[in-house]
């Protein structure tokens, strides 16, 4: 699949909307955005320049428009004050309709944010940059019979990008192994067969002599320097098969940028000895029962060690999970520097399906961080979510300083996952008060 | 908005090329993990150090010759290589380390398009600078630990221009014998280049192990790579060399850069190779002794190992070789993990002096212990 992407120079005025709304409806379907979705990311984009109109008008801003794996996205990139993007946290709704008029700049971009599947910002200097993403949608499958014929010859491992044996692999994953075992994209596979043909997504089989799929191993890569991987699933009885899928995995990525190689949801065929347990999360069930996951990961290289800031609240997990794992790292107390901190700040959340999982990542600092944190908790929860994350990332001081606030607000730190951002990433868990 | 556009600027084979960082300096890892000394076993180091011929030119170099720039060629060092050879002058080109010279290699034969062909768990640097220039690395599994002469040729097409044979194998040690190789050039055929990288062979006293010395007489297109580095403790000035046929070294020379290889390091190197006997007979009896003392141990551990040739072995252990590694250094022992060579979970060593190996083993067994818990 070739990239695709138009690009649009423009003011922030209303009068560019049309323009806007023509290029997204026309580019986004010939990305293979379907007419509904099309819509939707059209009215977010409109409504994220007439968010920019009302409040800085003027304003010189590149539209990109491109197609990426599964999704189609429009970026904006301008300069301008972050601040005015609390918005687009998830819980502006309830600021703005209590102040309808100081709310109403902000209307169009809470909309925008709400339209969208997802969004990310990020800030370059002073050029902030918005991504507002609508998912394709792709067909379900049905699970799959299990073979019962055995395997013939020399089993291989070799990469596979071929659309029917990959949702064959997918269909026969669903069959065998429970949920929360595998990525909800297995459902769809044409998610993941674009996702390998960008490059997003990789997978691994191991076959027979007579080209059986014996197993499947998958991985994406998340950041710069981590690896997270699905499985090893096995679909029939042999010796070897997870090993031979786990040499395939290392060694497709052991000479990559990546340092980290790590799973959330590992199968229990995952051969011994080759990774190290990270922690072991209590996942709260829909029928309140508790599941315990363990998490493991693996080094693909010598650890050369770097500094993380902390919170002293923090120090005592840090230094006993560094001290578990023989991880060096040196810890940096933050201290708050004063001077221009924002007002407002920005959390991002991923909602994951089935109300199983929220995710919340700190976006954008400000003093009202704390408060923004309760209020993100406290609307998760009212909306029922089993398991509430916040990831917080410890080579960015003003994030790490807000272990207190986490802590404090009902939030454990579960596991530090090794140089997830530019050094290590915490890893927090909510713990209901009435648990 | 002024951003710099890489995207528009670097092309894509540089793009997607991941950058290597080497291990940080020894006094910042000593630091790091909290110990007071560390034996490195992680480069296949020659412990013994250099040659005492070697001591004095380091010791009389004089800063009155800093201001000089080195002979841009290393007219005298070849000299002295082409009659220890008995070849000629021309036959030599010397480089900052034989990183350089393989650069230098792959440069005179490939364009984009073009495929070097050589083992998918050997030295890395034929792999990456293939690939950093626009060159498809092909790469060919090892079989039974070693070099796959058949699956090799089978891999050759008409836009195959480099054959690269680590012989001994880094990591594994094992080699090609004199007939293997002799077999794998015939069918070759001068269809292409084949560099046979001997960094390690001084290690290699076997009767049967070739030497590409004599073979480019008969096959003009093999290169041979060797180094300063293993044998002969000068790591630390960087210079290597290739020899091979009068006319491939005049085309690599053209690709090949000049006034790279300092001063020190020239006469380091010619000092080395005068009257070189004793020291490597010297060396070879230390790296024996690490290897009798470290095969019962394993042995008696039940844990697999690789001990063929050259100053190092592989261990496969029965945890990740990178949590091992950082136990090891908490220990003040520094091992290569052996994942980045495509063989998780293994480790190599160097192969020093006995009472390195007996700290090595006693930290091992700690490790071992503490990870069973």
């Amino acid at each position: 699949m070739t990239e695709t992407r138009l690009s649009l120079d423009l003011q922030a005025d209303i009068c560019w909307i049309p323009l806007v709304q023509g290029v997204v409806e026309t580019g986004a379907p010939v990305m293979g955005l379907d007419p509904g979705k099309t819509l939707r990311l059209a009215l977010a984009a409109e409504e994220f320049i007439l968010h920019l109109s009302r409040t800085a008008p003027g304003t010189r801003l590149t539209l990109t428009l491109s197609r990426e794996a599964s999704s189609v996205s429009a970026l904006f990139q301008f300069e301008s004050s972050p601040e005015d993007l609390w918005a687009m946290n998830l819980t502006a709704a309830s600021e703005i309709s209590q102040d309808l008029d100081q709310g109403m700049a902000h209307m169009g971009l809470l909309l925008a944010s709400r339209v969208a599947d997802r969004f990310s910002i990020a800030l370059s200097g002073r050029t902030l940059g918005v991504t507002l993403f609508q998912d394709i949608i792709y067909p379900d499958i049905e699970k799959a019979e299990v073979p019962s014929t055995p395997l013939r010859g020399t089993l291989s491992a070799q990469a596979c990008s071929d659309p029917a044996d990959i949702s064959h692999a997918c269909a026969l994953t669903m069959a065998l192994y429970p949920e929360p075992l595998y990525p909800k994209s297995f459902r769809t596979p044409g998610n993941i067969i674009d996702r390998i043909s960008q490059g997003r997504f990789h997978a691994g089989l191991v076959k027979d002599e007579a080209g059986t799929a014996a197993g499947m191993i998958c991985w994406q890569i998340p950041s710069r320097r981590t690896v997270e991987f699905y499985g090893p699933y096995l679909f029939s009885k042999g010796d070897g098969i997870a090993q031979l899928l786990m040499d395939h995995l290392i060694n497709q990525v052991a000479r990559t940028e990546a340092i980290t190689l790590y799973s959330r949801a590992a199968t229990p065929d995952l051969p011994p000895g080759n990774f190290e347990p990270l922690a072991a999360l209590a996942y709260k069930q829909s029928n309140g029962q508790k599941e315990t996951r363990t998490l493991w990961f693996r080094h693909l290289r010598e650890d050369m060690g770097c500094p993380v800031w902390a919170h002293p609240v923090l120090g005592p997990f840090l230094k006993g999970t560094y001290d578990r794992l023989f991880l060096i790292r040196t810890i940096r107390e933050y201290k708050d520097p004063g001077g221009g901190r924002p007002a407002r700040s920005l959390l991002g959340t991923r909602l994951g399906a089935d109300k199983q999982e929220a995710f919340i990542r700190p976006m954008l600092d400000g003093t009202d961080i704390r408060e923004n944190i309760q209020r993100h908790i406290q609307l998760l929860v009212n909306e029922n979510y089993l398991n509430l994350f916040f990831t917080m990332d410890l080579s960015i001081g003003w994030q790490a300083a807000l272990g207190k606030d986490l802590t404090e607000t009902g939030f454990e730190p579960a596991y530090v996952l090794p140089y997830a951002g530019e050094s290590d990433k915490v890893i927090f868990h909510y713990v209901h008060p009435h648990a | 908005m002024s951003t710099l556009m890489l995207d528009r600027i670097v092309p894509r084979h540089i793009r997607n090329f991941e950058p290597y960082y080497p291990s940080k300096p020894d006094s910042v890892l000593m630091s790091l993990f909290g110990v007071e000394r560390l034996h490195r076993l992680n480069n296949n180091e020659n412990a013994l150090g250099p040659p005492p011929a070697v001591h004095r030119v380091i010791d009389g170099f004089k800063a009155e010759m800093v201001p000089v720039y080195p002979n841009g060629d290393c007219f005298d060092l070849r000299d002295l290589l082409a009659a220890k050879f008995h070849k000629t002058q021309d036959q030599f080109l010397v480089g900052n380390g034989s990183c350089e010279v393989i650069s230098s290699v792959i440069k005179a034969f490939c364009v984009k398009g073009d495929n070097i062909i050589t083992a998918d768990k050997t030295f890395a640097v034929y792999e990456w600078v293939a690939e950093f220039s626009g060159v498809e690395a092909r790469l060919i599994p090892l079989k039974d630990f070693g070099f796959d002469p058949e699956a090799m040729l089978d891999a050759v097409d008409d836009k195959t221009k480099i054959i690269f044979v680590c012989n001994p194998n880094n990591p594994t040690g094992t080699y090609w014998d004199r007939d293997t190789m002799t077999g794998f050039l015939e069918a070759v055929d001068q269809r292409c280049i084949v560099v046979i990288d001997e960094a390690y062979c001084e290690y290699v006293d076997n009767p049967d192990y070739p030497d590409a010395m004599q073979l480019m007489e008969t096959f003009p297109n093999v290169v041979t790579f060797r180094t300063f580095s293993k044998m002969y403790a000068l790591a630390a000035l960087r210079i290597g060399y290739l020899c091979s046929s009068p006319d491939v070294v005049d085309m690599v020379r053209r690709t090949h850069i000049v006034y790279s290889v300092n001063t020190p390091a020239q006469q380091a190197a010619a000092a080395a190779i005068t009257d070189d006997r004793d020291f490597i007979l010297a060396t070879r009896k230390m790296v024996k002794e690490a290897r009798e003392l470290l095969c019962p141990f394993f042995d008696g551990l039940g844990i697999p190992y690789l001990s063929n040739q050259g100053n190092y072995m592989m261990v496969h252990v029965p945890l990740s070789d990178t949590l091992l590694y950082r136990m090891l250094m908490k220990r003040g022992v520094m091992v290569r993990t052996m994942t980045g060579f495509r063989f998780p979970n293994w480790i190599r060593i160097s192969l020093v002096q006995a009472p390195v190996m007996t700290d090595f083993i006693n930290a091992f067994r700690e490790v071992l212990s503490t990870a069973q818990k």
